[in-house]
């Protein structure tokens, strides 16, 4: 019989679907000998292999405070939890405040025009929050396989977040200076120190955020680098 | 039985093996405690969505690789090329070993766990993900299900890891 039509060559007629089933594939049957590659003597690979794994399973490791553990768990567990609770609390407050001011109190239209576009930001923020820590809480479930695409994935939702609010703060500095001026000149107090103190407070936030920006793309890059090895 | 009780009891059952992947893949101490804190809180989250029917062996090291395997890829690879103590210590042991002895033989042990997670940590993410599991004595069949691979590519992967390391390990 033809070698090549052996069944045990059966695999090499299987069209490759994934990147895993080429790997296999190609590795036992169809990737030619290289004269030049540095050869291994086996028997060298398995007579060190019975030293290596003793060496790795008698390793010294730090025993861990178990109940340190569980309380330090459950703690990172309820913080996490209590700050999405606090996102999606305080925008569902901010909508009921538009609905209250309007219907109930009849607030200043400057007001109402800040709270409502301050509410549908807010959904945004939340939405986003929303997917990227269910990603992040769902890392047990993903493929290990696909785990560099998966980060790449969650840095790229994180950078597009982190996109948002620096869009955001741009949409804040004519909103917020126009409500203050509105606000200010109704009540007839001076304009200089809230100006500069809302303004400063955009732009520490801005400087905060671009900081992260730099390094959410830095930490991108490394990932993209890291898979086309 | 409750969350925490069993968090716990897996937590201590498996604490060996979380640890010994870990500094497979990190050498800084303090980013190992994160490490291990990180994998803790994943744990945490998947208890309520582990089959009963499942190894828990196997699923906790499944989330150990995915929080490691994303760790990897987001840190700049820092591996030392300078020759070490280590590296200067097998120097001058090799003047005196016999030819059958490979250096990585001859060194004593502590030296030759430092050395053999020096050159692990070295090699190609899916290397390390396939030879830490090993060296902690997993079946194939273990290995396949943990990395969800088919056991013929663990075998692949394993050997290649295999001639990779010990030529890293020979290399000195």
């Amino acid at each position: 019989m033809n070698e090549e039509n052996s069944p045990l060559n059966e695999k090499s007629k299987v069209s490759l679907q994934t990147k895993s089933q080429a790997e296999t594939t190609l590795d036992v049957t169809s990737l030619p000998k290289r004269s030049d590659a540095p050869t291994l003597d086996t028997s060298v690979v398995d007579e060190q292999w019975a030293a290596m794994t003793q060496d790795w399973q008698t390793q010294p490791f730090v025993k861990t405070d178990m109940s340190a553990l569980v309380k330090q768990t459950k703690r990172s567990m309820n913080r996490a939890k209590a700050l999405l609770a606090f996102d999606v609390i305080g925008t569902v407050f901010l909508l009921l405040a538009v609905g209250y001011g309007y219907f109930i109190k009849q607030w200043q239209t400057p007001t109402l025009i800040y709270l409502g576009i301050a509410g549908f930001l807010s959904i945004l923020f939340v939405c986003y929050e929303i997917k990227i820590r269910l990603a992040s809480w769902r890392l047990f479930e993903i493929n290990p396989e696909n785990i560099i695409e998966n980060a790449i994935a969650n840095c790229q939702a994180s950078i597009q977040y982190i996109k948002l609010i620096k869009l955001s703060c741009y949409a804040l500095i004519p909103l917020m200076n126009w409500y203050i001026v509105e606000i200010v000149t109704l009540k007839e107090k001076p304009l200089l120190f809230p100006l500069l103190l809302s303004n400063s407070f955009i732009l520490v936030m801005f400087l905060i955020t671009h900081y992260f920006h730099v390094k959410k793309n830095k930490e991108l890059l490394q990932i993209k680098s890291h898979s086309s090895e | 039985m409750k969350n925490h009780t069993l968090f716990r009891q897996w937590m201590t059952e498996h604490e060996k093996l979380l640890r010994h992947l870990i500094i497979g893949f990190e050498a800084n101490a303090a980013l190992q405690d994160e490490l291990f804190q990180d994998i803790a809180l994943n744990i945490w989250r998947a208890l309520p969505s582990f089959r009963q029917d499942a190894s828990v062996k196997t699923f906790v090291a499944r989330i150990a690789h995915n929080v490691l395997a994303t760790h990897v890829a987001k840190t700049v690879r820092t591996v030392k090329t300078e020759p070490n103590s280590d590296d200067d210590q097998q120097g001058h042991l090799s003047d005196h070993i016999s030819e059958q002895v490979t250096p990585y033989q001859a060194l004593d042990k502590d030296q030759r766990q430092q050395r053999l997670l020096h050159c692990i940590r070295q090699l190609k993410l899916n290397q390390q993900q396939v030879i830490t599991l090993a060296l902690e004595g997993m079946s194939y069949q273990e290995i396949s299900e943990v990395l969800v691979i088919t056991i013929n590519l663990v075998g692949v992967r394993l050997q290649r890891a295999k001639a990779a390391l010990t030529t890293l390990l020979e290399a000195g």
